[in-house]
């Protein structure tokens, strides 16, 4: 028996060979991705490692200043570095400490432009100076070679390397120019005098080589370099060279080549977890989802094989051989789904890589490692989602009596739904009661977090009473179905025919949509309060501000002031770190102008002038701090500078800046020249200039800045929320993957009920319905479920997402909960379109169905 | 009361045409050596106003016969009237229009939607072709039918012979030419039966419908005015008033020596 029914399963998976495809294809949409973010970020770690293991190769150690930030990508740097003295008692040291080479390093951001003028974008990857370092002279004399033309010898020259000037259409002869990000210099014009090849190399990765002496004084103060690398004579190790050195100066980070490899990896495999667990939360949505698409299959399959379980049942087939038989399925389908996904899956990695070095991420260019981790993950999970999601089934299954066999009709979900409807409701005032709890508190991570569970409390109750919902919803939602006459009526009243498969059906798009709905709210709340915050507070006519999150020195601020018909300038820098009588400073910034007059803020206290050797400080500082109008605080910074600052005043915190506003004297006084770097120049354009001519004046005097923006007020608050766009990017690729699932789940629902509802069908098409008629039956039922799931996943997902704003408020001064109900609209259409999209296929299978089906029983 | 098929405005003339009619009827499935003949030339025509039940043994091709007069399902060759329509050139979408405007069906089972009440059942084709049914003729057939206080009423809150009178009350509620029975009784016991029949039997009396049904049962094809014997895709016997004895005998007698050992 064992043997014939397996035969039994296996014949008939190979009998509904459609519905073994789409129920294949949603396992494979969860495996596909839990393969794909794996294979992506181990390709990518291992890529990245295999390029950190060329970096500070023969190092014996490295010394870098404590507290400069992560080091090296990205963050803003916050000490001028190691002074010439340590390198000059390094020297004196020499053969005491058993030194073989004294490498120092001299680095700094820099922008250069393309053959054409405009800014060579380096994507997520660094865009650098440095000092050249003549192999020779190099601790790794491997690292870098100059392949064509000569290393820089003038203060002009540079080298560039290969890959980036491939990428700006630049070589050997070229002239163009050059901004260094921080300090208070100009743009520049340089020549490009070589090409260089780094091992080091990822695409995005822009490093100009200057003459030594030159990169001292673009990135230093004439007294510093950013790092020193050191290696030991033959016989004395890297440990003992660093037990040495860390003894001698213990005010600076000292590490061997082996722990700088690490470091950077470390740093390097934490940015590529954002995109694992990213690429994760897909997975996770897809398996969830894919979950209650194999869950309804198989309920599907095993309400319509009811006769023949029951056939097999009477003749002598156990209750275990039943389930087992109906599992086997799952376990067939499941294998299938885990290895065709992880086909997909790796195509997705491929694609998503080419993708992301196609924009220049800054990521290394290598081929796919697949390794053991994604094909097991991706197997195990697909067998066990299936077979999990089939047990329940499977057990229905069993319990089928021989009676049942002889029976008309269908058996599948008329047993009560009124137990799971108790609980989810009980589920759901919990879920409530957490996120109205958290929205109302004092805001911060601890109610965020609540506002999650409660989240998922709301999942779990829509799961539970989604069948006793959707009445009602459909009900609300089914006046769109009023135009449609008795079509319309039959749509309706089959779309809440059985609550159960309804429900399970649209949950696809409800938990999807719902986390769209999440975003966008979160989404459209930033963009929208910083949007307000701009339009009402800025009072300035046009701001000049970094592209990207690059910086621009100084000099952008007087070049600002020389433009014919600009008015009033204000600059605002960035400070460093700092601490003031033991307190930690953050979100400082120094203010040059009359920052009144182009930005609107209140005073609690004293007077709203920036005194230039004083600072104003938020009302939040002068809470938590304790400070006082007319104390003056003694600041130091991570550099070691330091000043006695007096506090004029105290003004409300706002959307931009709930920080110490610190006078420009002060501010020269605790920055170092090198570190300095300009945040924002808003400008107020002179009494009877034209905005739109001072605009393209100050853009023209900008441009060789390369990295700046000249926006009007309007402009500015558009690009302030590109970060947010990003998150919108994220949203949408969620929309599109809940939206693929949601159509394959209700193709599934809908082909099966037209198979099972065939008889009415035909007796439909008996008493004169239409093939048309009955075609649009199918579509206005199934764009009824699809708006169902979709109005359902925005409700939950607007109020999880307005609370959660709500926890943000408090702490994020000025941002408010906004609806976005643009993107709730579009997404209900986009619902609709995918209900109709998902109908035309059972839709047309059920126009076919003859009258005469409706007697016969073929 | 004369026919409520007002729709044919040939009937004007002296003389009635059918109702309904085959010519030559053909219908054969499959090819070659499996071919199965199940029509083989029948003809038949159907007079307005009168009851006919036709029957036969099992495969002996009542049902196609049927099925071809109702637009159900096509000829091999041969031509079908309803009225005055040809329907061997009809296309599936003027098919379709013609057995909901036309044509009323009872069947032997699966005839209401689950999810409409009664009422909307009995609407149903009038509702799918957008028309208004007539008030004052539905509260009359409702009326007569017994279904007054079970309009609200679900398919399945229904007995079976209510849901059998549901049916007919939607076949009659339409005025179509004429009405389809097949087995329209087969599910019922006998007292539920007489009453669909005796339905059937008012209808063509009272409201002079034209009904015709296929059915088994002696006693069913009893309430008709006449009955048409087919065996083996073949008119063997077409005879008016036999009581339910005499059909039970010639049934008899058709099953023990076949329609080629029968002699008028």
């Amino acid at each position: 028996m064992a043997s014939t029914m397996r035969k039994v399963s296996l014949r008939n998976l190979a009998a509904h060979k459609v519905r073994l495809a789409l129920t294949v294809l949603a396992v494979l949409l969860g495996t596909s991705f839990v393969a794909g973010s794996l294979v992506f970020t181990g390709t990518m770690s291992s890529a990245f490692n295999g390029i950190f293991d060329k970096v500070a190769v023969g190092v014996d150690a490295q010394i870098t200043p404590r507290n400069n930030g992560s080091g090296g990508f990205a963050g803003r740097s916050q000490t001028l570095g190691i002074p010439d003295s340590v390198i000059s008692q390094l020297q004196q040291d020499r053969q005491q400490l058993h030194i073989a080479k004294i490498e120092p390093a001299y680095t700094g951001a820099v922008a250069i432009a393309k053959k054409d003028g405009s800014a060579l974008q380096s994507g997520g990857a660094p865009s650098v100076g440095v000092a050249w370092t003549p192999p020779e002279q190099a601790i790794n004399p491997h690292a870098e070679r100059i392949v064509s033309g000569h290393a820089p010898q003038g203060p002009t020259q540079v080298a560039l390397n290969d890959s980036a000037a491939k990428k700006a259409h630049l070589s050997v002869g070229d002239t163009t120019k050059l901004v260094v990000a921080n300090g208070t210099g100009k743009p520049m014009q340089v020549t490009i005098v070589g090409i260089s090849k780094s091992v080091a190399d990822t695409t995005g990765y822009v490093q100009v080589s200057f003459q030594k002496a030159t990169a001292e004084r673009l990135f230093s103060d004439g007294s510093h370099a950013s790092s020193v690398s050191i290696s030991a004579q033959p016989g004395t190790s890297s440990d003992q060279l660093v037990a040495q050195l860390k003894a001698k100066f213990p005010q600076y980070k000292i590490e061997t080549g082996a722990q700088v490899r690490k470091d950077a990896k470390a740093a390097i495999n934490g940015f590529l977890q954002v995109f694992n667990y990213i690429l994760l939360a897909f997975a996770g949505i897809g398996l969830v989802v894919g979950t209650f698409l194999i869950y309804n299959t198989f309920s599907m399959i095993v309400a319509q094989r009811v006769r023949e379980l029951a056939l097999l049942r009477s003749i002598g087939a156990s209750k275990r051989q039943i389930s087992r038989s109906v599992l086997l399925e799952a376990l067939v389908i499941g294998l299938v789904g885990g290895l065709v996904g992880l086909g997909v899956g790796i195509g997705i990695a491929a694609g998503l890589k080419a993708l992301l070095s196609a924009s220049g991420s800054g990521l290394p260019s290598s081929s796919l490692v697949i390794g053991p981790t994604p094909v097991i993950a991706c197997l195990v999970v697909g067998v066990v989602v299936t077979t999990i999601s089939a047990w329940f089934p499977a057990r229905r299954a069993s319990k089928v009596s021989p009676v049942e066999a002889m029976r008309e009709g269908q058996t599948d979900g008329q047993s009560s739904i009124l137990v799971r409807t108790i609980i989810g409701l009980v589920f759901a005032v919990f879920g409530i009661v957490l996120i109205a709890g958290a929205a109302a508190s004092k805001g911060g991570g601890g109610p965020a977090g609540l506002v999650g569970l409660g989240g998922v409390l709301l999942v779990i109750a829509i799961v539970l009473a989604g069948p006793a919902i959707s009445r009602p919803v459909i009900r609300l939602v089914g006046f769109l179905a009023r135009p449609f006459g008795k079509i319309g009526q039959l749509a309706r009243t089959n779309a809440v025919r059985n609550p159960r498969r309804t429900a399970a059906t649209a949950f696809s798009l409800t938990l999807g949509l719902m986390l769209v709905a999440v975003i966008g709210t979160m989404g459209s709340s930033l963009k929208g309060s910083i949007e307000q915050a701009v339009k009402s507070d800025i009072t300035g006519d046009l701001i000049v501000s970094p592209q990207n999150t690059a910086a621009l020195p100084t000099g952008v601020g007087q070049d600002v002031r020389s433009v014919q018909g600009v008015g009033t300038v204000v600059q605002m820098l960035n400070m460093l770190d700092a601490t003031g009588n033991g307190k930690s400073v953050n979100g400082a910034v120094g203010v040059s102008g009359d920052l009144a007059s182009v930005f609107k803020y209140t005073m609690i206290q004293g007077s709203s002038t920036i005194h230039p050797e004083g600072m104003l400080i938020s009302d939040k500082m002068a809470k938590d701090d304790g400070w006082k109008v007319g104390q003056t605080i003694g600041l130091t910074t991570k550099a070691g500078t330091s000043a006695q600052v007096p506090i004029t005043g105290i003004y409300k915190a706002n959307t931009f800046s709930s920080g110490a506003l610190v006078g420009i004297s002060a501010y020269d006084k605790l920055v170092p020249a090198q570190l300095r770097s300009t945040n924002v120049v808003i400008i107020n354009v002179a009494q009877g200039a034209k905005v739109s001519t001072v605009e393209n004046r100050v853009g023209l005097a900008m441009k060789d800045y390369l990295t700046v923006r000249v926006q009007t007020k309007e402009q500015f608050a558009n690009s302030n929320a590109s970060s947010i766009n990003q998150l919108l990017v994220v949203l949408y690729g969620m929309l599109g993957l809940a939206l693929v699932i949601a159509v394959l789940g209700i193709i599934n629902t809908l082909a099966l009920s037209v198979v099972e509802r065939r008889r009415e069908i035909g007796m439909l098409r008996a008493v004169g319905m239409a093939r048309a008629q009955v075609r649009r039956m199918i579509y206005v039922e199934s764009i009824l479920i699809a708006l169902f799931g979709a109005l359902l996943g925005m409700v939950v997902g607007v109020v999880i997402g307005w609370a959660l704003v709500k926890t943000f408020e408090p702490v994020l001064t000025g941002i408010h909960p906004i609806i976005p109900w643009g993107t709730v609209v579009f997404t209900l259409i986009a619902a609709a379109v995918v209900g109709l999209l998902a109908a035309l296929w059972p839709g047309i299978r059920a126009a076919r169905t003859k009258p005469l089906e409706a007697i016969a029983d073929v | 009361m004369s026919t409520p098929a007002t729709a044919a405005p040939a009937a004007a003339g002296q003389q009635q045409p059918p109702a309904a009619a085959a010519y030559e009827l053909v219908k054969t499935y499959g090819k070659g050596e499996t071919t199965v003949h199940a029509l083989r030339g029948v003809s038949v025509e159907f007079a307005a106003g009168e009851f006919t039940a036709i029957m036969g043994p099992s495969g002996s091709g009542k049902s196609t016969l049927m099925h071809c007069l109702a637009g159900l399902d096509t000829a091999t060759s041969g031509a079908v009237q309803i009225g005055e329509i040809v329907l061997t050139r009809l296309s599936d979408k003027q098919m379709t229009r013609l057995r909901r405007d036309r044509v009323g069906f009872v069947f032997q089972a699966f005839n209401l939607v689950p999810t409409l009440t009664a009422r909307e059942n009995i609407t149903l084709p009038l509702d799918i072709a957008g028309r208004k049914p007539d008030a004052d003729w539905m509260q009359t057939v409702v009326g007569r039918l017994g279904l007054t206080d079970r309009l609200g009423h679900r398919p399945t809150e229904l007995s079976g012979g209510q849901v059998q009178r549901v049916a007919c009350a939607r076949a009659l509620v339409g005025r179509p030419q004429i009405i389809f029975g097949d087995e329209p009784t087969g599910n019922l016991d006998s007292r539920s039966s007489a009453e669909v029949l005796s339905i059937l039997r008012t209808s063509v009396d009272d409201f002079g419908q034209t009904v015709v049904i296929v059915t088994h049962d002696p006693r069913a094809a009893s309430y008709a005015d006449r009955v048409i014997f087919l065996a083996d895709g073949q008119i063997v016997n077409d005879q008016r008033g036999l009581s339910s004895d005499d059909i039970y005998e010639y049934m008899k007698h058709l099953d023990e020596h076949g329609p080629d050992g029968l002699q008028d």
